[in-house]
């Protein structure tokens, strides 16, 4: 049976979501969560897991060796580094950075997939080409002001070179049949849908897996971005943020514990950052802390 | 291109920065006295990314990418700048 969690803002609807998937058992099929705030978090729940995660990291669990703070999880969608708005061009400037920066990845990922983000920039498509998705949503939100619920066009294909006037505000991110052929790994998001509505624009996201612990709060996070960016560019409010898994999970043993420490902490809501910081300062207070214990 | 020295290096490094950052390079400027030199300003890993993509352009050189360096070899404008002069003036020597 599906779950659906509704909650304030990304922190509170991390810990509702996660502590469904621990009453489930660990696994959750066909998790709905709504933030209706999805520019707020909690910086509780969020310190609280970053504990917790560099504790795992250190303790030899294999599934934690490689795990990230919620800043660098978020860059994977949406590097907020990039984005300075108020520097000329600024939507176009951080598209072009971002294709710029996924390049010189490129060159050296190997077979791995790469990011979200390079997705979102240039998708592959047919004999080779690549789509910027993201520039084509823009362009599609910036002209299209009058329309609601026109950016659905379903079975649409990135590569196709259609005319802007069909194209769809939808996302791809999964479904190069090269490299996503995996049962494991990445990429788990699988499709981005944006909806105009009363002047607010909303996204709706969709995960094959997602991994509750290393990975959801820091997507939410970077999904939560990538909504500010298009809202902002093309003159919207920022609306609700839904995160649909198909199949959501818990990765350690002890889940039920750290659920029953995060119904105890104290609210500590924070508009999350959706900008770069000023030039040369640095983002070190992002890192996962050091961990408590061996 | 010319000869390449740390000096003008350092100075198409920071042009790059004030390309990708969208700002004047006198604003860059700026920034890094503000933040007391090149050892004090920080880079975000991702801008660095794009100051390394747009050096590449400049100097027609292939320069490592981020999965072969740690994240020390780019944090601040002064890792940076010793990271490619390793690299470019080695290659020019």
């Amino acid at each position: 049976m599906g779950e659906y969690v509704r909650s304030e803002n990304i922190g509170t609807a991390w810990r509702d979501a996660f502590t469904r998937i621990v009453d489930a058992g660990g696994d959750q099929v066909n998790l709905m969560v709504d933030i209706v705030n999805p520019l707020e978090e909690d910086l509780g729940v969020r310190d609280a897991l970053q504990l917790r995660l560099a504790d795992l990291k250190i303790s030899g669990r294999s599934a934690f060796a490689q795990v990230q703070s919620m800043h660098t999880v978020a860059n994977t969608i949406f590097p907020v580094g990039l984005y300075r708005p108020g520097a000329p061009d600024a939507a176009e400037r951080f598209i072009a950075n971002v294709v710029r920066s996924e390049r010189l990845r490129e060159r050296t990922r190997g077979s791995r997939w790469g990011t979200y983000a390079g997705r979102l920039v240039a998708y592959p498509g047919r004999n080779g080409a690549s789509v910027n998705q993201l520039e084509r949503i823009l362009e599609v939100l910036r002209k299209d002001l009058d329309y609601k619920d026109r950016y659905e066009v379903p079975l649409w294909e990135p590569a196709n070179d259609l005319p802007l006037a069909a194209t769809s505000s939808s996302a791809t991110l999964h479904g190069d049949s090269v490299s996503d052929n995996r049962a494991r790994g990445g990429p788990c998001l699988a499709h981005i849908s944006f909806t105009s509505f009363g002047g607010a624009l909303s996204m709706a996201a969709v995960y094959r897996r997602h991994e509750y612990e290393q990975r959801a709060y820091g997507n939410f996070l970077g999904l939560a971005r990538l909504l500010h960016f298009l809202a902002k560019e093309s003159g919207r409010a920022v609306g609700n943020l839904l995160v649909v898994a198909s199949h959501a999970s818990t990765e350690s043993p002890a889940a039920p514990d750290f659920a029953a420490t995060l119904a105890g902490l104290e609210p500590r809501p924070a508009t999350i950052e959706l900008t770069a910081r000023p030039l040369g300062v640095g983002t070190s207070d992002l890192d996962l802390p050091e961990p408590r214990k061996l | 291109m010319g000869a390449v020295d740390r000096n003008s290096l350092r100075e198409a490094l920071l042009d790059a920065l004030a390309d990708v950052e969208g700002v004047d390079r006198s604003a860059i400027d700026d920034a890094v006295t503000a933040r007391g030199g090149d050892l004090m300003f920080v880079l975000d890993s991702k801008v660095a990314e794009c100051v390394i993509a747009a050096l590449e352009v400049v100097f027609d050189a292939q320069l490592p990418g981020p999965a072969e360096l740690d994240c020390m070899h780019y944090s601040t404008v002064a890792a940076l700048l010793d990271l490619l002069s390793h690299k470019l003036l080695e290659t020019e020597s």
